[in-house]
């Protein structure tokens, strides 16, 4: 099982990596109000800066946690800024503003796993080589490439409202907020999304101890 | 109490957030950021509902627009008689014994109606003028721009752009045309396909009867206004010998025309079948055919109605009076129990008549009484909605309604 798969198509290529950290001396994250940001961010024609210092953290979180390890995570990270400064203008009330660049995040990423299943599907792309780690403990980067290898599996809604729910915490309404669904419609899709991965994990004897471990499965198999 | 799934996602969540992969550290940020301020993109417009709602009606206004001007229908030509009543399609004009009258067109061409002479509008917009000499003579001066057709019995005239006359005299069944400029093509009985050209000085004579179709250069000597009648009605003892294409057939009896028109019409189709039936329908008229048709009907003899009235829409498929044929077709097969093909002449009425035709309601209720009764009942329902909507309060309006609400 592949921990992630390479698709060269899911980000915005046309700006590639300048791993330029000499040209930011220091970054001081935005200390006014939502509504002032907003206004800034709508009229001002470099804003670019004062939304990345305001939402860096939560955008990576949200991609980190969604997507998992994944070799592609700053240019995920980087198109999810793109979508957001081209889309700031829609935006009304400040104090939605947070939740709308998490549910960019997630549309982002939802937009990625798609077309990563598409690819995968019509065994389109090469195969992306196994991403080192340097993680120490074994057991737990095994953990981690193990079940992201099981929500690979999973459709990418089941997947999103699984990774919303227990690796993010959202509560059940959050979930559909950012899903853009209903809460029976999110309840349905986590209740899904539980079984599956119940069923994918007993494929994966390795998975399986792994968390009986740690007591995950009524402690103790 | 946490839930296995709870518990495992705090796990991962733990050693993602110090995967050295994916951990948000300073180096990241900066990173990320710079990378981000050198592809900034310019900002959207904004686009507020009000101004995304005015754009989608300009936009609509627009092809609304256009698809008015690639569908308009064509304006209607207006004519009148000169000093007179204005004219429609369906009218018709009779110049009394001894004056002659002018009928005039708005985009400039004109048509002489001359004494004794009956023309009949058929169709009238920009785009076509279908008319019918009945009787006599007319003298047409047309403008180019729309398609012109003047009938004269079976024979018919298209016009581009010139001045001629036509002349018919139904008594004799010969027409003449005769062009002053430009050109005509003639079409009819005894012309090949494709009809005959006449070109300015030119004269074609016809006669039904014989099929003699004889094509001359018009004689300069005639005097100007010399009486087609008279012309028309000499043909038969004209001293010059007509190309014949073939042996000129014995020619037809029209004594059931004369009892027909008395409305003794059992009298009139014994006439007609003593004079041959089946050479009746070969040769007579398309409005002969309608005539022998009703006195066939009114007889009671429905399949020899048929038989002329399916004649008339073979030989005389695009003539006005086709469409009428489809409608008594229909009206026929639905006396003789034959709903199914009932509906079908009532169809191909409405495809063929004008949206205005006098019939047309007629035939939209007919229709829907025909579908009804040979049990499609949801074409039926359908038809029933299409009366209602246009005919409202028409004579088959209590049955549609009973029709839908029967559903």
């Amino acid at each position: 099982m592949q921990q992630c798969q390479r698709d060269e198509n899911a980000v915005n290529k046309s700006h590639p990596v300048k791993a330029s950290s000499s040209a930011v001396v220091a970054t001081i994250a935005w200390q006014g109000s939502d509504t002032e940001l907003l206004r800034r961010l709508q009229e001002s024609t470099s804003a670019a800066a004062l939304l990345y210092d305001r939402f860096a953290e939560d955008v990576n979180r949200t991609v980190r946690r969604t997507l998992g390890p994944d070799q592609e995570h700053d240019d995920v990270v980087h198109e999810v800024f793109i979508q957001l400064l081209r889309s700031v203008h829609r935006v009304r009330e400040a104090e939605k503003l947070r939740g709308w660049v998490i549910s960019v995040a997630i549309n982002t990423v939802r937009g990625v796993l798609r077309k990563r299943t598409i690819f995968r599907r019509f065994h389109v792309g090469k195969e992306p080589p196994e991403m080192s780690s340097a993680a120490e403990d074994h057991a737990g980067r095994d953990l981690l490439r193990r079940t992201f290898a099981v929500l690979n599996r999973l459709p990418v809604e089941l997947r999103l409202a699984f990774t919303l729910r227990y690796l993010e915490s959202h509560t059940l309404p959050k979930v559909a907020e950012h899903l853009g669904c209903s809460l029976a419609t999110a309840k349905r899709r986590l209740k899904k999304a539980e079984q599956r991965f119940t069923a994918l994990v007993s494929d994966d004897p390795a998975l399986y101890e792994l968390m009986a471990e740690g007591g995950r499965f009524g402690g103790g198999q | 109490m946490t839930s296995p799934f709870e518990e495992l996602g705090e796990s991962v969540v733990e050693e993602l957030d110090r995967d050295p992969r994916v951990v948000f550290d300073g180096s990241r940020r900066h990173e990320q950021r710079a990378r981000l301020i050198a592809a900034e993109p310019s900002p959207g417009r904004a686009w507020h509902p009000w101004r995304l709602a005015m754009a989608s009606m300009a936009v609509a206004l627009l092809a609304l627009g256009l698809f008015w001007a690639l569908n308009r229908p064509p304006e209607p030509l207006q004519c009148k008689v000169r000093g007179g009543r204005a004219l429609a399609a369906g009218d018709w004009i009779d110049a009394p014994q001894g004056a002659s009258e002018v009928v005039d067109f708005s985009e400039g061409s004109s048509v002489r109606v001359e004494s004794g002479a009956r023309l009949r509008i058929f169709h009238l917009d920009a785009k076509r003028v279908h008319l019918a000499v009945e009787n006599g003579r007319v003298e047409s001066s047309v403008h180019k721009g729309a398609t012109w057709t003047i009938g004269a019995g079976p024979y018919s005239a298209e016009v581009i752009g010139t001045q001629f006359s036509v002349a018919w005299a139904p008594e004799t069944r010969r027409m003449r045309v005769e062009v002053k400029e430009g050109m005509v093509r003639v079409r009819g009985i005894g012309i090949q396909k494709g009809g005959i050209e006449v070109r300015a000085q030119q004269r074609l004579d016809a006669h039904v009867d014989t099929r003699e179709v004889r094509l001359r250069k018009k004689p300069e000597t005639e005097p100007a206004g010399s009486d087609a009648r008279v012309e028309l009605a000499d043909r038969g003892t004209d001293t010059t010998q007509p190309r014949a294409r073939r042996a000129p057939p014995r020619p037809l009896d029209s004594r059931w025309r004369k009892l027909a028109k008395e409305g003794r019409h059992r009298a009139a189709l014994t006439a007609a079948r003593r004079s041959g039936f089946g050479r009746l329908l070969a040769r007579l008229t398309a409005s002969d055919l309608l005539l022998l048709a009703d006195a066939a009907r009114l007889a009671g003899d429905r399949p020899r109605a048929g038989r002329a009235l399916k004649a008339l829409r073979q030989r005389f498929g695009r003539h006005p009076a086709a469409p009428r044929a489809a409608f008594r077709l229909g009206r026929l097969a639905a006396e003789g129990g034959n709903q199914r093909s009932a509906a079908r002449w009532f169809r191909a009425f409405l495809a063929e008549a004008r949206t205005n035709d006098a019939f047309a309601g007629d035939a939209q209720g007919r229709l829907m009484v025909a579908l009804e009764r040979s049990g499609d009942l949801r074409s039926a329902r359908k038809q029933a909605r299409r009366y209602l909507a246009r005919y409202p309060k028409g004579a088959y309006a209590a049955t549609a309604q009973s029709l839908l609400r029967e559903k």
